[in-house]
This record gives structure tokens, C-alpha cells and sequence, in this order.
């Protein structure tokens, strides 16, 4: 059985070594612990013992080279070595099934051979430490780093080249910078890179494998609150941001801070789209429900189409506007974790049925917290339906880096005029917070009033 | 008002009764028993065998740093076999050869340099403390120990070690002042293996001997030859029955040297020259107590042989027991650090956990 060596983490530090002198030669016969290498580091000049009996079937390393901790040495043909830890693993089950000692329990002991034998017989022990069974698992499970093992040459995922504290914020933000190409220097992945990757622009050229959400850590203590303490006019309590609030608070600075916001109000009635509904739902059929919000994409895709401005991200380095040919909508959602946006694709090649199918979806993973990032990025245009909950006009914030985004408040019953006649409507209250650096308020009013006619006569939506 | 001299009793004695050579000083032979020698010889053996294979298991990447104990055996195995089970012991970081005596397992020392806290548990019935890290941090605690010895008037003695380096430190001379006060059955051994990590003894005290800084504390010193362990075991013995009887303190400075490296992280070259430490090489005490057991025919070569066999199965026995050990749950640190985690803990811990994810060490 073939086993390879790796130079060991030899302490305090030490991250790569210079090979000294190569002691063995290739298809020698080696003892356990005999030295096969010489290796110096940052401390100290070591010989390096080996781990198991065997033929050196292979040396990988040359006299003189610099080797990183991690890097193979030595292949092995031989009776197993410590990198084999699965070959051990009758003897462990034996140890837990007759007893499940801790290690302080089962001591082989120096002494005379009579008292060992008692001592190291573990048949006649009959304590039972609990912690120590659940310890001592019947099959020892090959530690992580078996991962690597399998190539020589070194990992077989390749690593981004970043910087750590790249590396740290992709981490924090729930991003696999291994999956992103870096836009930097050699392929380098910048900060930036990770932040288009959490602002919805997609990175160039990644990988199809989505990159998890991280799931809540799995170890909780039954509560999170923050310590006690008080100020000078009472008790208060500091409770530190969740790392999905610290991505949120650190867009909404980035978007609040950068983007000139200009919020526009008006009103769509949505009688007789409301009636419409009434009807469709009265037809049953166990379809998808037909809600206010399908029509409501349905008729944005459209006026997205017809005002291009409101479809399209801001490039302040560029100095451009980067209009986007797709119509992908994001909407904002409250999940278990907070605020999360996923983006509903291609929204205008979808029938309002269509729609409604994928809205079903997408509240389903959003209620089971069972999304990927990807789910998360490309959005083009941003609905904010707080209506939902309650409210009416809302000076939403624009998700950076797109152009626009449409709060969505709640249907009410007004009385109107219709000619001489109070009349009984259905009002849905609509703010639009646009970038007041990529369009103005003329063009907004536009959008808006197309969006309000289409709301308000729904069968304009059939002929368009 | 003169000005005269105030008499103490500046008195120091050395001893010595087996030389490096094998040669043994008739007249102070303990002549022991040869089933006690046998077993003081076992005990050096495998500490030696032990602690050899610690460093290849280093070396290999299986633990973590280590501190060895070569040289150091007679100092070790000389004292801690002049007491019994029921007495004490409050040790520093280089004591495995104490350590087997009193029964903690071969595979202990694996788990606390692996890295595993359990090494570092006392094993049921033994009267140690655990291994101190904090440089004489547990001559106190061993004195506290005999402080409470005395207050419940036991028979019981204490023995705390240190090194050389480790008298340099206010806890020790703490420790001395109080043991000598309150006159406690507590033994101080200072295993003097002439380093300090790189630091010299020359360069540790401009006293001429350890031994003598009993003297200030108003109890005895006695200086032995570190590597000779009917030495080290007639001193210990003498300081012992006299810490029971109710005679106080005593400090033995057991005169040996440390001929591995202060931790594997360690170049000793680059501070002490390989000319010395042949020098020491051969007076290495597992070589004239060989010979002197052979002398006295408490073993033959059969003998030894049948002890090397048994130390290296027992040794092989450990390894396999370390190697199958699962380990812990890397997040325990946080459960046990607080009773209602701050939120700063619960923050650590995720940034912790998430860090181990990516790195692929924990799912
Ligand atoms: C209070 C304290 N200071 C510093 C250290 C770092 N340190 C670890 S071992 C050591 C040297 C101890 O020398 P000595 O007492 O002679 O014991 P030896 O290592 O020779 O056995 C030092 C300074 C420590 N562990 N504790």
C-alpha cells in the first residue's frame, strides 16, 4: 500500500523548510523512524524521521529545494503509514466497544510485565466514562486534510491568489472567492471583485458551482443577547451585527452615500385589476395564485422595456450607464436571516402565470433559508413590496449599483370621483427612488405613469 | 555598636556516590534493594525510549512542539521514587520521567503536545498536579500543598520541580520564603540542566551553587550530582524523611544537563558548542547505572534486552492509542469559557467556525 509523506508542520510557525540532504535513495528499504531527510527551517536544522516501514518508491524533493509545509516528499511502498489512518481502524473499535476509555483512563504503563498486562487488558475494565465513549469514535474518520492526497502536486481546488483580507470579506459576506475570477494583476481576486460578486453584477468568467449561504452556525447557545449594561439614563444592551446585517448596513452606506436619491410618489388604481383577480380565482383550478405582485412584474418588464434608463447599473469610474438587455428583477424579501434579495431572471419572457409560478419558488427558499448566492446577484431592477406588512409611500433605497427601485405600499379603498359621482377605488401607493446621476425626474414620471396605466387598465397588458 | 560579623551557616554539601565512569563510592552505596534498581532502571529506559520517539512523532508531523527530557532521567526517576502514592507532586513542564513513575501513561505526553488537553488530566489516585507552563508558577501551588499537608497534620510531603531558569523568578523565591516561615514538609527540586532555553546557568545567578538559595530562607541545600541516581535518591530520600518528620523544607540541585534541545522548535548550535555536549554525552546517567546493575548483577544483557522489547511494544501501544483518539470539537473552547457567552465570544466563534470551513477543517 502506497503512502506519501509530507513535510510535517514542523511548529511555531515554520511554513516551508530548505531540504539540507536527501538520506535515503530512491527504492530503499526503510525502517520506521529511521531519517530519511535533513531539513532546515527558520529555527533549526532537523533530521526527519520516517513515519513507517517501507521502499522509498519515490523522493520528490531535491537537495537544495525549498519545500511548504503540506508538500510531498517521499511516496512509500510498504505496510501502511500514518497518512493511512483507515488500515488502523479495527483497533480503536475494539478499545471503544469494550470500554470507551478516556485517555487518562487507559494508561499503558511502565511496570513490571504483570501489573501491565492487568493494567492494559481493557476486558477487566468496567468504568464508564461517558465523555470518553463519545470521544473515542468506533472508526476514526481520516482527517480533512486527506482531502489533498490524492495529488501530489498540490491541491486539487484551485485556490484564488487574494489577499487575506479579500479572502476574510468574501468569507463574511458568504462569498466562495475560490469560484470568482480575479480581475486583478495574474488573475488576482480584489476586493472589488467580491464586491460585484455580493452586489449582483455577476464576476466574469465564474464557474457555474454556486457558492453557498452559509447556513446558520450550527452551534447555538440558547440565547444571543448582548451583555447587560447601562448608560446614564438607564439599562441598555449591545448586541453585536449579525454578519448578514453587517452586509446589509454596508450596502445601504455605499448606496446612500454614492447615489443622488430622488423618491417619486403616485397612485395606481387597481379596481379593475383587483376584479380581474376576483374572477381568476373564482375559476379555482388549483393553479398558481394570481397575486397583484405577478402583475405588477408583468407590467414592469414591460415599462423597463420602454424606459431602458430604469434597467441598468451606474458606472461612476466609467462614467457610464450600463444598460442591460436582460430584465432580471430583484425583489426584496424578509427571511428568517433578514433582508435578502433574490432575482427573479428573464421576468419579461414569463407569462403572468409564469410569474406567479416563480414567485411561488422563490418565497418557498426564502422561507427555508435554501438559496445560493447566485440567487442573489444580476439583478437589473428592484421591487420593495413592504406593502405586504403595511405602509403606504416609502423612500426606498436603491440597490447599488442599479439605476431605480419601486416601493411597493399597501392596497387601499379610497373614495374617488368619477365625474360628479364619489366612487369606491382600489389604490396602490407607489414610490419610485431613482439615481438622480443616470436620469431625471421628467424621465420618472414617465416610467411611473406607464407603469399607473398599465396597473389601472390591466388589458392593455394582453396587447402589448 | 560594632560592626561585626553575623554568623550564619554558609554550608553546602555535594554528593556524588556513582561516578560517570561506573564506579561506586563503597562507603556511601545505599546498597538498595535490586528489585527497586531494577525497577529505577526500567523507569530511565523507557523515559529515554519515550522521549526519543516523541521527537520523531514531532518531526512527523503527529504532535505538535515538544520539550524533551533527555539527560534528565535520574533526576527525575532519583526523587520521585523517594516518595509514595499518598504524597504529592507539583511539576513544571519536563518531567516525564517523574510523570511515568507516578502512572500517568506512556500515551499522555502524546496528547498534551498533540495538542490535547487530556494529556494534561491527572490520572484517577495520583497525587500530581498538572503540567505548569508558567515558569515556577507551581513551586506556590506546591507549597500550598504542604501548607495544607501541615494544617491537617498529615504525614505527607511535597515535591516541586524547577529548573534553573525557573529560580530566577519572584513565585519561586515567594514560595521558599513562605515554605521556609511556616518550616513545610515540601522538597524543592531544581533539576539545574544548565539552560534556560538559549539563557546560561553562568548568566541565571552570580551564585556559585542553586542549592544555596536555601540558605536565605533559612533552611538546607544540598547540591547532587543530577545524573547519578543513587545520588539524587539518597538526597531526596534524607530531604523527604525530614520534610515528614517535621523538619521543613529542603532545595537539592540535581547538577545535570539537557542534552536535546530546549523544544523541538530549538537549534541548540547556535548557543552552546557540540564539544560540550559530547562532554556530557558521557556522563550520561543511563550508562553508568547500566553498568553499575550489571556490576551487581541486577541485570545481564538478556535482561535489557527483554526490558528494550517491553518498552517498545508499550511505547507502540500508546502510539496506536493517540493515533485512534478522534480528538474534540475544535468550538468547545467557546462553550466553556463563559456560562452566558458575550457577544463578543458568539461573535469569535462564528468568524472561528466560518474561518474552519473554509479552510476545510470542519463542516
Ligand atoms: C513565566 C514564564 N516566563 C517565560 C516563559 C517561557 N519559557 C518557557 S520555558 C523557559 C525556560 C525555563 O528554563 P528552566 O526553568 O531552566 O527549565 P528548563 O526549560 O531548562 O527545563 C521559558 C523562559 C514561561 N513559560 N513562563
Amino acid at each position: 500500500m502506497a503512502s506519501e509523506f509530507k513535510l510535517p508542520d514542523l511548529g511555531e510557525g515554520i511554513t516551508e523548510g530548505q531540504i539540507v540532504r536527501i538520506l535515503v535513495a530512491e527504492g530503499d528499504e526503510v525502517a520506521e523512524d529511521q531519517a530519511i531527510l535533513e531539513v532546515e527551517t527558520d529555527k533549526a536544522a532537523v533530521e526527519i524521521p520516517s513515519p513507517v516501514a517501507g521502499v522509498a518508491s519515490k523522493i520528490h524533493v531535491k537537495e537544495g529545494e525549498t519545500v511548504a509545509v503540506g508538500q510531498t516528499l517521499v511516496t512509500f511502498d510498504g505496510d501502511g503509514g500514518a497518512d493511512e489512518k483507515p488500515a488502523k481502524a479495527e483497533k480503536p473499535a475494539k478499545k471503544s466497544e469494550s470500554s470507551g476509555k478516556s485517555a487518562k483512563q487507559q494508561a499503558p504503563q511502565v511496570e513490571e510485565p504483570e501489573r501491565k498486562r492487568t493494567k492494559a487488558q481493557p476486558a477487566d475494565d468496567d468504568d464508564d466514562d461517558a465523555a470518553a465513549a463519545r470521544k473515542t469514535k468506533a472508526t476514526p474518520e481520516p482527517p480533512a486534510r486527506d482531502v489533498d492526497e490524492s495529488t501530489p502536486g498540490g491541491p486539487q481546488r484551485t485556490r484564488a491568489a487574494a489577499a487575506p483580507a479579500v479572502r476574510k470579506f468574501a468569507r463574511e459576506n458568504g462569498v466562495d472567492i475560490d469560484a470568482l475570477t480575479g480581475s486583478g494583476p495574474g488573475g488576482r481576486v480584489l476586493q472589488s471583485d467580491v464586491e460585484a460578486a455580493i452586489g449582483g453584477a455577476p464576476a466574469p468568467g465564474r464557474p457555474s458551482a454556486p457558492a453557498r449561504v452559509p447556513a446558520p452556525p450550527a452551534v447555538t447557545f440558547g440565547k444571543l443577547e448582548g451583555q447587560v449594561d447601562k448608560d446614564n439614563w438607564g439599562k441598555i444592551k449591545r448586541q453585536s451585527l449579525s454578519q448578514i446585517r453587517k452586509t446589509i448596513a454596508r450596502q445601504m452606506v455605499k448606496s446612500v452615500s454614492t447615489i443622488p436619491h430622488v423618491t417619486q410618489t403616485d397612485d395606481a388604481d387597481v379596481t379593475v385589476l383587483e376584479e380581474l383577480r376576483a374572477g381568476l380565482k373564482a375559476r379555482g383550478e388549483g393553479g398558481p395564485r394570481i397575486t397583484s405582485m405577478a402583475f405588477l412584474l408583468r407590467t414592469l418588464a414591460h415599462c423597463l422595456r420602454e424606459h431602458p434608463v430604469f434597467n441598468a447599473t451606474f458606472d461612476s469610474e466609467a462614467e457610464q450607464i450600463v444598460y442591460k438587455e436582460y430584465i432580471n428583477i430583484g425583489i426584496a424579501v424578509d427571511s428568517p436571516r433578514g433582508l435578502v434579495v433574490p432575482v427573479m431572471r428573464n421576468v419579461d419572457q414569463l407569462s403572468i402565470t409564469g410569474i406567479a409560478q416563480e414567485l411561488g419558488r422563490v418565497a418557498q427558499k426564502v422561507r427555508n433559508v435554501d438559496f445560493t448566492i447566485d440567487e442573489l446577484r444580476g439583478g437589473t431592477f428592484t421591487v420593495t413590496n413592504y406593502g405586504a406588512i403595511g405602509g403606504v409611500y416609502g423612500t426606498p433605497v436603491i440597490n447599488h449599483p442599479e439605476v431605480a427601485i419601486l416601493g411597493v405600499g399597501r392596497t387601499q379603498e379610497r373614495l374617488a370621483l368619477d365625474g360628479d359621482r364619489v366612487v369606491r377605488r382600489k389604490i396602490l401607493p407607489l414610490s419610485l427612488s431613482f439615481d438622480h446621476r443616470a436620469t431625471d425626474g421628467a424621465q420618472a414620471a414617465r416610467f411611473l405613469n406607464d407603469v399607473v396605466t398599465y396597473l389601472s387598465n390591466p388589458a392593455l397588458l394582453l396587447v402589448q | 555598636m560594632p560592626r561585626k560579623t553575623v554568623e550564619i551557616e554558609p554550608r553546602v554539601e555535594y554528593l556524588s556516590i556513582l561516578d560517570e565512569h561506573g564506579v561506586v563510592d563503597a562507603a556511601l552505596d545505599p546498597r538498595l534493594d535490586g528489585d527497586l534498581l531494577a525497577r529505577m532502571f526500567r523507569y530511565m529506559l523507557a523515559t529515554r525510549r519515550l522521549d526519543e520517539r516523541l521527537i520523531n512523532l514531532q518531526r512527523q508531523g503527529r504532535i505538535g512542539t515538544y520539550g524533551p527530557t533527555r539527560g534528565q532521567e535520574a533526576a527525575q526517576i532519583g526523587t520521585a521514587m523517594s516518595i509514595g502514592p499518598e504524597d504529592w507532586t507539583a511539576q513544571a513542564f519536563r518531567e516525564m520521567g517523574m510523570m511515568l513513575v507516578r502512572g500517568w501513561g506512556m500515551h499522555m505526553p502524546m496528547f498534551f503536545w498533540g495538542g490535547h488537553e487530556e494529556g494534561n488530566v491527572v490520572p484517577e489516585g495520583v497525587n500530581d498536579l498538572p503540567i505548569a507552563v508558567p515558569v515556577s508558577s507551581q513551586t506556590l501551588h506546591g507549597v500550598g500543598i504542604a501548607w495544607a499537608m501541615k494544617l491537617r497534620k498529615t504525614n505527607n510531603v511535597c515535591l516541586t520541580y524547577l529548573g534553573d531558569g525557573g529560580t530566577s523568578e519572584g513565585d519561586f523565591h515567594e514560595a521558599m520564603n513562605f515554605a521556609g516561615v511556616y518550616s513545610l514538609p515540601v522538597v524543592f527540586i531544581v533539576q539545574n540542566n544548565q539552560f534556560a532555553i538559549s539563557h546560561p546557568r553562568r548568566m541565571q545567578t552570580r551564585s556559585k551553587t542553586l542549592a544555596q538559595k536555601a540558605l536565605a530562607y533559612g533552611f538546607n541545600g544540598i547540591q547532587v550530582d543530577g545524573n547519578d541516581i543513587l545520588a539524587v535518591y539518597v538526597a531526596a530520600r534524607e530531604a523527604v524523611e525530614k520534610a515528614r518528620s517535621g523538619g521543613g523544607p529542603t532545595l537539592i540541585e540535581c547538577v545535570t544537563y539537557r542534552l536535546s534541545v530546549h523544544t523541538t522548535a530549538d537549534d541548540p548550535t547556535k548557543y552552546r558548542s557540540e564539544e560540550e555536549v559530547r562532554q556530557w554525552e558521557k556522563r550520561d546517567p543511563l550508562i553508568r547505572f547500566k553498568k553499575y546493575l550489571m556490576e551487581r548483577n541486577v541485570l545481564d544483557d538478556a535482561s535489557v534486552a527483554g526490558v528494550e522489547e517491553d518498552i517498545r511494544g508499550q511505547i507502540k501501544e500508546a502510539v496506536d492509542y493517540y493515533e485512534a483518539y478522534e480528538g474534540v470539537d475544535p468550538v468547545d473552547p467557546f462553550r466553556y469559557c463563559l456560562a452566558e457567552p458575550s457577544a463578543e465570544l458568539v461573535a469569535q466563534q462564528r468568524e472561528f467556525e466560518a474561518a474552519m470551513r473554509a479552510e476545510g477543517l470542519m463542516r
